[in-house]
């Protein structure tokens, strides 16, 4: 496998920056990721390395990442697998944002003795008595 | 060149991305290696460690603290 170009040279100027103990330092902008998905990300790799995050204050968060080893280029790859990584969680947490809805009816439906949507999956108009008969309540049917 | 904050001798850790129960917790449970002081400040707190004799190096020990408190955070904040 051809080796990984180092963040630092084949990303945009800024965005991730190498220090003398080896660390590297990534800005992330959290109008792209999220802070669910960074921390989700983030979470994954702290069997490999040492994790720092810090907010910078115009909208992003500095993620500084140190793999375990010491070694450079490891923490460069690491940093590779991050930034794929936050794509991935990225994406899961607008799915579950973008279903939240969908997945809460769900649920109210299985756990409801009434049905809360209709055969066709759309909600059905809560809070509203349904229609009642006042003859069938009034008049008296003997039991055949 | 620099360091990284992975290698000074404070951390600052904000409440945005560090729980601070969670923090508390994990000061707690590092006392057993290590003499922990923690400086609150407006939505940060600044972590120092001096690590009990038999303790990793200092650098490892904060980098393990940091480890463990992201983690804490991070359970924290997906919990349901």
């Amino acid at each position: 496998m051809p080796e990984l170009p180092r963040p630092e040279a084949a990303l945009p100027a800024g965005a991730a920056v190498r220090f003398e103990d080896g660390a590297l330092r990534l800005t992330l902008a959290t109008e792209i990721y999220s802070i669910g998905a960074i921390l989700r990300s983030c979470y994954w790799l702290t069997d490999k390395c040492y994790v720092h995050l810090f907010p910078a204050d115009d909208g992003h968060v500095e993620v500084t990442l140190l793999a375990k080893g010491g070694e450079s280029s490891e923490t460069s790859t690491i940093a590779w697998e991050l930034l794929n990584s936050l794509v991935d969680n990225q994406l899961r947490v607008s799915i579950q944002q973008e279903t939240a809805a969908v997945r809460e009816m769900i649920v109210a439906q299985a756990f409801s003795d009434v049905d809360v949507i209709d055969d066709r999956g759309r909600a059905v108009r809560q809070g509203g008595a349904p229609d009642v008969d006042q003859q069938a309540i009034t008049t008296w049917r003997p039991v055949p | 060149m620099a360091t990284s904050s992975l290698s000074e001798g404070k951390v600052v850790l904000h409440h945005t991305l560090y729980n601070e129960d969670c923090l508390k917790a994990a000061c707690e449970a590092y006392r057993k290696f290590a003499a922990v002081s923690v400086e609150r400040g407006d939505g940060y707190s600044t972590i120092a460690m001096t690590p009990a004799p038999g303790a990793p190096d200092p650098a490892t020990l904060r980098r393990e603290f940091l480890n463990y408190v992201l983690d804490l955070s991070i359970k924290n904040h997906l919990a349901p």
